[in-house]
C-alpha cells in the first residue's frame, strides 16, 4: 500500500516527514514523536472528542452557532482566549470577531514568550530558520526550555543530532556545543556541556552578570566567553526564561546585541513556543495591532498587561468567554478560574477538556492537520501547510469561526 | 497551628511534563493523570530530614490550600526545592489570585510535612471543588 506524507500539528516543530499508509486508520505511522502520536491516537477516540451541545443538549452546528452568536452579540465584556493551535485562517477570523465585538483577545503568549516573540518581530532580536542550523551553528543554547518534553524531535530533526559529523564513538556530533541555562537539572541538561544552573528567578541577575554588571559570577563569565567565541550561536528560549523575565526583555536583547557586536559573531534567537501555532497568532496580531497578545478592540485598539487573560479574569471582567482550542481550566489556578463562575463560556475545541465540560455552548471541531487543512507558522516563522488526511464528522475550526462572524452581522 | 504547619519550607518548581500531557491527551482527567501529577521530587537530604522513603505521602500546604502527594527522592534536586509537573495539583496550591503573576505560576512556596493520608484525589481539586 502506498504511503502519504503529513505535517504533524502536535507542536510548533510541525514535522513534515510523518509517513502513513494511505487509507489506513492511523496505524503504522513513521517518524512521529510521542506527543504527535498521542494527538493522532486521541483523534480516533470518540470519548475524547465529545459532541456539539448547548447546555446538556446535543445540537446541530447551526443551532450551536446561533446560540453562540446570540451570547456574543449581547456580551458587555467579551474575552476571546486561545487560538494557539489554530490555523492562520482561523486566527484571522477570530481577530475579526474580536474587532467586530470590541472584545479582548489573548493567548498563552501572555504567560511566557510573548515579549520575546514581539522583540523578534520588531527586529530587536535576530532570529534564523531552523534549517540554517545544521552543520553551521557552533553553539546551541536551550534557555529555560526542556525540548525532550516540549518539542521531542527538536534535537534530532533540526539541531544537535541532525549534524553530519560525529565523534568516533558515534554518540556526539563534532563541531557543535550543546548547552543549557535552567533552574533545574533534567535528563536534557545531562546532555549539555557546559550547563548553567540558575537560582529560581535568577535569569535577570545572570544576564546582568554576563553583561559585566552586578555580581561577578564565574558561570556568567564562562557563558559570555562561550557565546563570544561560538561564531554562529542559536539561543532557544523557553517559557522558563519568558516567565522569569516577566515581560521585560531589554536586558536579554542587550546581551544578544552585545554578543552580535563581536566580529564574526552571529547570535540568533528562536522561541520554543508551547502551542503549535503561537507564531502564526503572534505575527497576525502584531501586524494588525503592534502587539502579539493581550489586545483590547473596545474602542481604540490598545494592549497591555491589563488586557491579559490573567488580569481580565482576576477582575471578573468577562461576561462571555469564547475559548478556541485552549483549556484555561487545566492551566490556570483553580482559584483564578473560579472568578469566571458568572461568565458564559463558548468552547470551540477538537477535544473534551475541562473548559469544554464547563461551557454553556460547546462546538467540537476537526483536528487541524488530520481532519482539516490550513496554514501555520513554525516556531522560526517558516510557513507550513497542514493537509487533511481523512474526512471526519466535525467542521473545521475556520468554518465555525466564519459562521460566528457572519452571524454577528 | 496544626502539626503539619511545623514542616519544611520548600519552593516548588513546576515544569511541562510530556508524560502528563500525553496521559491527559489520551485519557483525559483520570487515574493516569493523577498518578503522574500527584508527585513531588525532593532532594535526598530533604527526604532523609523528613524520614521519607520513595513513595511516602507528603502534605504540601501553601498559604490557603493543602494537598497530599507522593514523594520521591532525586539526587539532582537541591535541598529546599521540590519539583512537580505543572498540573491541577500545582494550580490548586496557587490561591493568591491578587498577586498572581506568570512567574508565580512556576514557583510556589509551601510547607511540607510527612502525611499519613493517601494522595489527594483528583476530584477534590477539580475546578469548582471548594478550596479549604
Amino acid at each position: 500500500m502506498s504511503k502519504i506524507t503529513l505535517t504533524c500539528s502536535g507542536c510548533s516543530c510541525f514535522c513534515d516527514d510523518i509517513r502513513i499508509e494511505a487509507g489506513s486508520t492511523l496505524k503504522l505511522i513513521e517518524n512521529i514523536c510521542a506527543r504527535g502520536a498521542a494527538l493522532f491516537a486521541s483523534s480516533r477516540d470518540p470519548a475524547r472528542r465529545g459532541r456539539t451541545r448547548v447546555g446538556e443538549r446535543d445540537v446541530s452546528l447551526e443551532e450551536a452557532v446561533t446560540e453562540a452568536t446570540h451570547l456574543l452579540r449581547y456580551a458587555r465584556n467579551p474575552l476571546i482566549y486561545g487560538l494557539g493551535s489554530s490555523t492562520i485562517e482561523a486566527q484571522k477570523t477570530a481577530i475579526e470577531i474580536a474587532r467586530r465585538l470590541g472584545a479582548v483577545l489573548d493567548s498563552s503568549l501572555s504567560l511566557g514568550l510573548g515579549e520575546i516573540l514581539k522583540s523578534i518581530l520588531e527586529k530587536n532580536l535576530p532570529s534564523c530558520s531552523l534549517l540554517d542550523i545544521k552543520d553551521s551553528a557552533g553553539l546551541l543554547v536551550y534557555w529555560g526550555s526542556n525540548p525532550a518534553h516540549t518539542h521531542p524531535r527538536h534535537l534530532s530533526k533540526f539541531t544537535y543530532y541532525c549534524y553530519s559529523d560525529y565523534d568516533p564513538s558515534g554518540w556526539q556530533p563534532k563541531n557543535v556545543v550543546l548547552s543549557s541555562v535552567d533552574i533545574r537539572e533534567s535528563e536534557f541538561t545531562s546532555l549539555c556541556r557546559p550547563k548553567f544552573k540558575l537560582k529560581p528567578g535568577g535569569d535577570l541577575a545572570f544576564l546582568e552578570a554576563v553583561l559585566e554588571r552586578g555580581d561577578d559570577l564565574p558561570e556568567a563569565r564562562q557563558f559570555r566567553e562561550l557565546l563570544m567565541k561560538a561564531g554562529f550561536a542559536v539561543v532557544f528560549c523557553g517559557d522558563g526564561l519568558g516567565r522569569s523575565l516577566g515581560g521585560d526583555t531589554n536586558v536579554f536583547c542587550e546581551m544578544v546585541a552585545k554578543a552580535n557586536s563581536v566580529e564574526g559573531a552571529k547570535v540568533a534567537v528562536i522561541p520554543m513556543l508551547s502551542e503549535p501555532n503561537l507564531m502564526g497568532l503572534g505575527r497576525e496580531l502584531f501586524e494588525e495591532t503592534g502587539s502579539v497578545g493581550s489586545v483590547s478592540f473596545a474602542g481604540t485598539v490598545r494592549h497591555g498587561p491589563e488586557c491579559s487573560f490573567t488580569e481580565q479574569v482576576k477582575g471578573a471582567v468577562p461576561d462571555v468567554l469564547l475559548c478556541v482550542g485552549s483549556d484555561p481550566y487545566a492551566v490556570f489556578p483553580q482559584a483564578l478560574m473560579s472568578r469566571l463562575s458568572q461568565a458564559d463560556i463558548i468552547c470551540v475545541d477538537s477535544f473534551t477538556t475541562l473548559t469544554s465540560e464547563r461551557a454553556a455552548i460547546r462546538i467540537t471541531t476537526a483536528v487541524a492537520g488530520l481532519e482539516s487543512e490550513g496554514a501555520v507558522l513554525r516556531m522560526d516563522g517558516e510557513k507550513a501547510d497542514l493537509t487533511r488526511f481523512s474526512a471526519g464528522p466535525y467542521p473545521a475550526e475556520t468554518v465555525v469561526l466564519q459562521r460566528l462572524l457572519e452571524g454577528l452581522g | 497551628m496544626t502539626p503539619e504547619m511545623d514542616g519544611l519550607p520548600l519552593t516548588i518548581l513546576t515544569y511541562s511534563d510530556i508524560h502528563l500531557d500525553i496521559a491527559r491527551q489520551k485519557h483525559g482527567w483520570g487515574d493516569a493523570y493523577q498518578k503522574l501529577a500527584a508527585i513531588v521530587r525532593l532532594s535526598p537530604a530533604d527526604m532523609k530530614k523528613m524520614g521519607l522513603a520513595d513513595g511516602g505521602a507528603i502534605s504540601l500546604r501553601s498559604e490557603v490550600s493543602h494537598i497530599v502527594v507522593e514523594a520521591r527522592g532525586e539526587k539532582t534536586i537541591e535541598a529546599g526545592t521540590g519539583v512537580m509537573p505543572a498540573s491541577l495539583y500545582t494550580g490548586y496550591l496557587l490561591a493568591d489570585v491578587e498577586h498572581m503573576t506568570a512567574a508565580g505560576l512556576s514557583l510556589i512556596g509551601v510547607v511540607a510535612a510527612v502525611s499519613t493520608k493517601a494522595p489527594t484525589p483528583l476530584n477534590e481539586i477539580l475546578p469548582g471543588a471548594d478550596h479549604e
